[in-house]
């Protein structure tokens, strides 16, 4: 009844829906934008200003992915910005939905208890690859 | 378009059959890869991501696309059954049980997208997994009474048959021309039924979300009663005709 009883709880720790699996706050640690060979000549700079002014930018902060369905942006100085998040397709890609309507695509390429890898879902992807890393904050901030 | 089965189907009526499901496949592909980020007239991507997701261990999501592939499946299964289950004398209304049922889930899915989604991971499974069953159904039901050689919702295969009928006309052969041009033609209508589908879905998806699954039911509501109109308008001729026939002369 134990072995039965620790499998199924393992069993059902593998299962666990990634909408369930994302909730938690999560640290931006790195951008990487792996540029074509053509377009090798755009600064990496110069690229995150122009991803800036296409959609939001998300440098240095922290995302607090909450269950209802709400997310707060932390930035360093305190403040803090809310929008809505919803998991589209099978769970593979993460919608943000911003107060003044504006949606954001991110493709989940890593979810697991410590990390979450994003990649930008964008017409910019003919220009190369965004990821963003993140790390599960241990200390929630309040 | 539909009564017929096997090969005493016309060229022409393979065509009919043939644009109807390629376009409604091609409307369903694309307003579920807007709505749902999910292809759902093909299966054939569902099983690369299917070893993508079992290579990661994401055993969600591995659960979720084999309950799609499994989906597919079930509305092919169903309707070969089905089809081939049916006795010669009814043959005629074979069609109609896979096509109602499809109509009603394609109705289902718009209805449900139209007032009760909430973009829930959950709900997106289910309702994604009701297209795949109904174009599972579609698939079944066409390539059966055509005898294998209609298959509209994936155009892999067809695509390959296309051009190997090209290939074989570039040869100079004679033999079979006349069949191979009539393949070349159907094949020919597929593809542009189902590109039309497609673009018309990715033009109007946007503006009518979930409504677009509305038209796809009404299409098939249409053919559905004019081939019942049709059937019942032949019957009473063909009564019509025996009464007016000359009587037998007794001698």
């Amino acid at each position: 009844m134990l072995v039965y009883e620790l499998y199924m709880g393992n069993l059902q720790a593998y299962f666990v829906s990634p909408e369930k699996r994302i909730v938690g706050q999560w640290k931006e640690r790195y951008w990487n934008y792996n540029l074509s060979e053509e377009n090798k000549f755009i600064a990496q700079n110069e690229l995150h200003n122009l991803l800036s002014k296409k959609f939001y930018r998300h440098k240095s902060e922290v995302w607090d992915i909450k269950d209802d369905q709400t997310l707060d942006f932390l930035y360093e100085d305190g403040h803090r910005i809310t929008a809505k998040w919803k998991l589209v397709g099978r769970g593979h890609i993460l919608k943000i939905i911003h107060r003044n309507g504006i949606a954001e695509y991110f493709q989940i390429e890593k979810l697991n208890k410590r990390r979450m890898v994003l990649y930008v879902e964008n017409d910019i992807h003919a220009k190369g690859k965004i990821k963003i890393t993140f790390r599960k904050n241990a200390k929630k901030i309040q | 378009m539909l009564r017929r089965y096997s090969r005493r189907r016309t060229l022409k009526e393979n065509i009919k059959l043939a644009m109807l499901t390629a376009f409604t496949a091609g409307v369903v592909n694309v307003a579920s890869l807007i709505l749902f980020f999910s292809f759902t007239s093909n299966i054939t991507g569902h099983y690369a991501i299917l070893a993508d997701e079992i290579s990661n261990g994401n055993y969600f999501q591995i659960l979720i696309v084999f309950v799609w592939i499994l989906s597919f499946f079930a509305g092919s299964y169903f309707s070969g059954f089905f089809i081939l289950k049916t006795s010669k004398k009814h043959r005629h209304i074979i069609h109609l049980l896979p096509l109602t049922i499809e109509l009603t889930l394609l109705l289902l899915v718009g209805i449900y997208g139209d007032f009760f989604y909430q973009e829930s991971l959950i709900e997106t499974e289910v309702l994604v997994s009701m297209v795949l069953i109904s174009m599972g159904l579609q698939n079944g039901l066409t390539a059966t009474i055509t005898n294998l050689s209609i298959k509209t919702s994936h155009l892999t295969g067809l695509t390959t048959d296309f051009a190997i009928h090209l290939a074989y006309l570039a040869t100079g052969k004679k033999e079979y021309k006349g069949e191979v041009i009539g393949k070349i033609k159907l094949q020919s209508f597929i593809i542009l039924s189902f590109m039309l589908g497609g673009i018309i879905s990715g033009i109007y998806t946007h503006h009518l979300n979930f409504k677009v699954f509305y038209l796809i039911s009404i299409i098939f509501f249409i053919v559905l009663i004019s081939d019942y109109i049709y059937r019942l308008l032949k019957k009473r001729n063909k009564i019509n005709g025996s009464k007016n026939l000359p009587r037998p002369i007794r001698k």
